[in-house]
C-alpha cells in the first residue's frame, strides 16, 4: 500500500475568503501542498494562521473560494456538498480539536455516528470497533457517556472513530491541545504507529512538544493564511 | 428502510436528550390544537343541530322592510301571493320578541294556529309536561324550559305580563321537552290571537308570510313575482336559510378561531424561538454530524422524524382533549361565551359532527406548518461552517 | 413474548435483528410505535363515539321536527340578547350594525354569530347574486 510516488493529499492554489459584514477576511491564500501517501506531516503556525481552515478544506467540510483539493488523485472540491460528506465518511478520518462528540450519548454510540445514515453499524463495524477499543484501552468506557470522559480518553475515542471507517487518510486538528505530557507522548507513539501501518497523516499544531518531535516526514508552516518555507 | 429506521432512532435519542424542549413543544402544540379544535367541534355540532330542522322551513319567507327594518306585512298580500302559480300555501305568521328588563334580553313569542297548520303536531313528542293550548282557548301558554326556570313557573302556574298600558295574563299549560331546548329555551308559545294581542300586531297584519311551493325549483320565479306584488318585500328562500349558519359560524365567528390566532402566533413564535435559537447544544450537534460526514438531507431527515413525532403527539393529544372538553365536559367556559350575556341558557347535549375528514384537516393544519417551520433553522445551521458550530462561534 | 416472535420472523429477512444493540434500537422505536398506536386508537374511538352519539341523537329527530313545525323557525336559541343573534336567518342586513356600522357586538355571542349573509356573502354589493334574496324597490 505504501508507495512514495503516490500523492495522497494535494492542494492547488487553495484560497478561502470569508465575508464578514462589509469586509472580507482571507483565511487561506494560494496554498499549494503535496503530502505523499504513508507519511506523517505537520502543519505548524500560530493560532489564527488558518490551520483549521486548511484542514476543513482538505476534508471537504468547506468549499474553497478558489483552488482545488485532490485526495488519492481525485478532485473533491468540485463535488456537491452531499458527495463531500461521503468523502468525510469513508475516505478521510478527521479528528477535531473539540473532539466532536455528542454529549448525552455513550462513547460507543458516538463512534458509530458516521454509520447511522447508512442504517447503523453492521456486525463487522461492531467487531472492528471492539477491537480498536481494546487496542486503545477504552473497552471499559464504551458504555460511558462522553461528558464523563477525560480529554485523553476523548482524544483516543476521536481517533478511534476516524479509524473505524478504515480511511487511508487521517487529518488531525491540534491533537495534543488538551493533553498532559504523558498522554501527549502516548498519542504521538500511536500516531507514528498508524503511519507505519501505511496511513497518511496530517496534523495541525502549535504545540512545541509536537513540533520538536523528529519522527515526522515533513513540516509545513502557515502564517497569516499562506505557507512559508 | 434500515436507513430511515436508524435515522428515526437517532431522532428519538435527540428528542430525549432535549427532553425539556420536546415536552414544552408537545404541550404547546397540544394546547393550540385543543383550543382550535374545541371551537371547531362546537360550531360544527351546532351547525348540525340547525340542519336537523331546516328541511321543514317554508320555501320562501316574505318580510316587509320599513325604514330598513322588518315591519309588519299586510295579510292581504297573502291572498295575492297564493294566486301565483306554484304556490301551494301561504301562512301569515305572528311572532316577535318581548323585552324583559330583568333578563336584560328578549324572549321569543310565537303565535301558533292550533286550528290550522299546527294542529297536526303531536304534543307528546314536543312537550315534556302538560299540553298545547286548546283550540279557540285564550290565556294559555307553553313555555320553554329555560324561560320557565327563569320565571320560576311550572305547569298550572299563571303569570301576568305588562303589555302596552295594561297587562295580559297567561296560564302555563305545558313545557317544552329538554331535548328540543336548543330551539325552544326562550319561547313563549301562544295561540295566534293571544300572540297578536301580546305583540300588538293588528288584525290584518302579520310578522311575515310563510310560502310553500309545489316544487322548490319554482322559488326563483315565484320570488320574482312576489317582489312585484309586494312593495318593500324582502324574500328569503330556503337555500339561504340553509346556509345561514354556514356563513354565520364561518365569517365572524370563525372569529372565535381568529381570537385563537394570537395564541397560534404566540406558539409559533415560541417554536421559532426555540428552534432558531436552535439552542447552542443543538447547533453543536448539527456541527458534529456535519463534521463526521452526514449529508444535509440526512440531518434534516433526522430532524423531520423528531418533529413529526412531536407534531403527531401534540395534535393527537390536542384533538382528543378538545373532544373530551366539548362533548364529555360540555365545554365549560366556551359555552358561556357562545351564550353571550343572555341568562336563558338552553341546556344542550350536543351530538358531535366530528368526522375523520375534519380530524385529518386539523391535524394537517397543525402538524405541517410546525414541521416545516422546524426544518428551516436546522437547514440554516447545516449551511454554516461546521467548525464554527462545533466551537459555538457560528 | 410477541415481540420475540416478531423478531424471529423478521430476522429471517435481515440479520441485524439478531444483534443485541439493534434490538435495543428497536425497543425505543417500538415504544414510540406503541404510543402512537394508542393515540391512533384513541382517535378511532373518538370517531366511533361521535358516530354513536349521532345515532342516539338521531332518534330525537321526530321531536326536533315537531318543535320546528310548531315554532316556524330552525334558529337556535343560543343568545337572546338581540334579535339578530336570536334569528340570524331572518334578521335584516343592518341588524348586526344597529349601534354603529363598524362596531363589534358588545355581546360575546356576537363574535361567534356573524352578521346576516347579505352583508358579507355574495350580493353584498347590492348586485343580484345567484341566491340573492329579492327586494323590490
Amino acid at each position: 500500500m505504501k508507495a512514495t510516488s503516490d500523492i495522497a493529499i494535494r492542494a492547488l492554489g487553495l484560497t478561502k475568503r470569508y465575508a464578514s459584514g462589509r469586509s472580507e477576511r482571507t483565511a487561506l491564500r494560494e496554498v499549494n501542498l503535496e503530502i505523499p501517501a504513508g507519511e506523517f506531516w505537520t502543519v505548524n503556525g500560530p493560532s489564527g494562521s488558518g490551520k483549521t481552515t486548511l484542514l476543513g478544506l482538505l476534508a471537504g467540510m468547506i468549499a474553497p473560494t478558489a483552488g482545488e483539493v485532490h485526495l488519492g488523485g481525485r478532485c473533491i472540491s468540485h463535488l456537491r456538498d452531499s458527495h463531500r460528506a461521503l468523502v468525510r465518511r469513508h475516505a478521510v478520518g478527521m479528528v477535531f480539536q473539540e473532539f466532536a462528540m455528542i454529549p448525552g450519548m455513550t462513547l460507543e454510540e458516538n463512534l458509530h455516528l458516521p454509520r447511522v445514515p447508512e442504517g447503523g453499524p453492521r456486525r463487522a463495524d461492531r467487531d472492528r470497533a471492539r477491537a480498536l477499543l481494546d487496542r486503545f484501552g477504552l473497552t471499559a468506557l464504551a458504555g460511558t457517556r462522553v461528558e464523563r470522559l477525560s480529554a485523553g480518553e476523548l482524544q483516543r475515542g476521536a481517533i478511534l472513530r476516524a479509524l473505524l471507517g478504515d480511511a487511508p487518510i487521517l487529518l488531525l486538528d491540534e491533537p495534543t491541545a488538551s493533553l498532559d505530557a504523558e498522554n501527549v507522548a502516548r498519542l504521538l507513539d500511536l500516531l507514528v504507529g498508524l503511519r507505519n501501518e501505511g496511513r497518511t497523516l496530517l496534523a495541525t499544531t502549535h504545540d512545541p512538544r509536537v513540533v520538536n518531535d523528529p519522527r515526522w516526514d515533513g513540516v509545513l508552516r502557515l502564517a497569516d493564511g499562506a505557507l512559508v518555507s | 428502510m434500515r436507513r430511515h429506521l436508524a435515522l428515526a432512532r437517532f431522532a428519538l435519542g435527540s428528542g430525549g436528550r432535549r427532553a425539556g424542549r420536546t415536552l414544552t413543544l408537545t404541550l404547546a402544540l397540544a394546547l393550540v390544537t385543543a383550543a382550535f379544535s374545541a371551537v371547531l367541534f362546537l360550531t360544527e355540532a351546532l351547525r348540525r343541530e340547525y340542519r336537523l330542522g331546516v328541511g321543514l322551513l317554508p320555501d320562501l319567507t316574505v318580510q316587509r322592510l320599513v325604514a330598513g327594518r322588518p315591519g309588519l306585512i299586510a295579510e292581504a298580500h297573502a291572498r295575492a301571493i297564493a294566486a301565483i302559480r306554484g304556490v301551494t300555501r301561504v301562512e301569515p305568521r305572528v311572532w316577535g320578541y318581548y323585552f324583559v328588563p330583568a333578563l336584560a334580553g328578549n324572549f321569543t313569542v310565537v303565535g301558533a294556529d292550533f286550528a290550522g297548520p299546527s294542529a297536526g303536531v303531536n304534543p307528546g313528542v314536543v312537550l315534556g309536561e302538560g299540553r298545547l293550548p286548546g283550540r279557540g282557548a285564550t290565556g294559555e301558554a307553553v313555555l320553554g324550559e329555560a324561560l320557565a326556570g327563569f320565571l320560576g313557573l311550572s305547569v298550572g302556574d299563571a303569570i301576568e305580563l305588562p303589555v302596552g298600558n295594561g297587562s295580559q295574563r297567561f296560564e302555563v299549560v305545558g313545557l317544552f321537552r329538554s331535548s328540543v331546548a336548543l330551539w325552544s329555551a326562550d319561547v313563549l308559545l301562544l295561540s295566534l290571537e293571544d300572540a297578536r294581542r301580546f305583540l300588538q300586531v293588528p288584525e290584518g297584519e302579520a310578522t311575515d308570510l310563510a310560502v310553500r311551493l309545489s316544487t322548490p325549483d319554482e322559488a326563483t320565479v315565484a320570488a320574482g313575482k312576489i317582489a312585484e306584488l309586494v312593495p318593500g318585500a324582502r324574500i328569503v328562500d330556503r337555500q339561504l336559510l340553509d346556509r345561514t349558519y354556514d356563513l354565520t359560524f364561518d365569517t365572524r365567528g370563525g372569529l372565535m378561531g381568529a381570537m385563537l390566532l394570537p395564541a397560534l402566533a404566540a406558539f409559533l413564535v415560541l417554536a421559532w424561538d426555540r428552534l432558531t435559537g436552535v439552542g447552542p447544544g443543538e447547533r453543536r450537534e448539527i456541527g458534529v454530524l456535519r463534521a463526521v460526514g452526514w449529508k444535509t438531507s440526512e440531518i434534516l431527515e433526522a430532524r423531520l422524524w423528531e418533529n413529526l413525532l412531536i407534531g403527531a403527539y401534540g395534535a393527537g393529544l390536542g384533538l382528543l382533549g378538545a373532544y373530551g372538553y366539548v362533548f364529555l365536559l360540555g365545554a365549560p367556559g366556551l359555552r358561556e361565551v357562545l351564550m353571550g350575556w343572555s341568562s336563558l341558557y338552553p341546556a344542550f347535549d350536543l351530538a358531535p359532527a366530528v368526522t375523520a375528514g375534519q380530524v385529518l384537516v386539523v391535524g394537517t393544519l397543525v402538524v405541517v406548518p410546525f414541521v416545516t417551520l422546524s426544518l428551516v433553522p436546522a437547514w440554516h445551521a447545516t449551511t454554516r461552517d461546521p467548525h464554527g458550530l462545533l466551537r459555538g462561534t457560528t | 413474548m410477541v415481540c420475540a416472535r416478531l423478531e424471529r420472523v423478521v430476522s429471517h429477512h435481515t440479520s441485524f435483528f439478531t444483534d443485541p444493540e439493534m434490538s435495543l434500537m428497536m425497543n425505543r422505536v417500538r415504544c414510540h410505535g406503541v404510543a402512537l398506536l394508542v393515540l391512533a386508537l384513541g382517535t378511532a374511538a373518538m370517531l366511533a363515539d361521535a358516530s354513536s352519539r349521532r345515532a342516539a341523537q338521531g332518534r330525537r329527530a321526530a321531536e326536533v321536527e315537531a318543535a320546528v313545525r310548531l315554532l316556524g323557525t330552525a334558529d337556535l336559541a343560543l343568545s337572546s340578547a338581540s334579535r339578530w343573534l336570536r334569528h340570524p336567518s331572518l334578521s335584516e342586513p343592518g341588524a348586526a350594525f344597529a349601534d354603529a356600522p363598524a362596531l363589534l357586538d358588545a355581546d360575546p355571542a356576537g363574535a361567534l354569530i356573524g352578521p346576516p349573509f347579505e352583508v358579507s356573502g355574495p350580493g353584498a354589493g347590492g348586485t343580484a347574486g345567484r341566491t340573492m334574496p329579492w327586494r323590490s324597490r
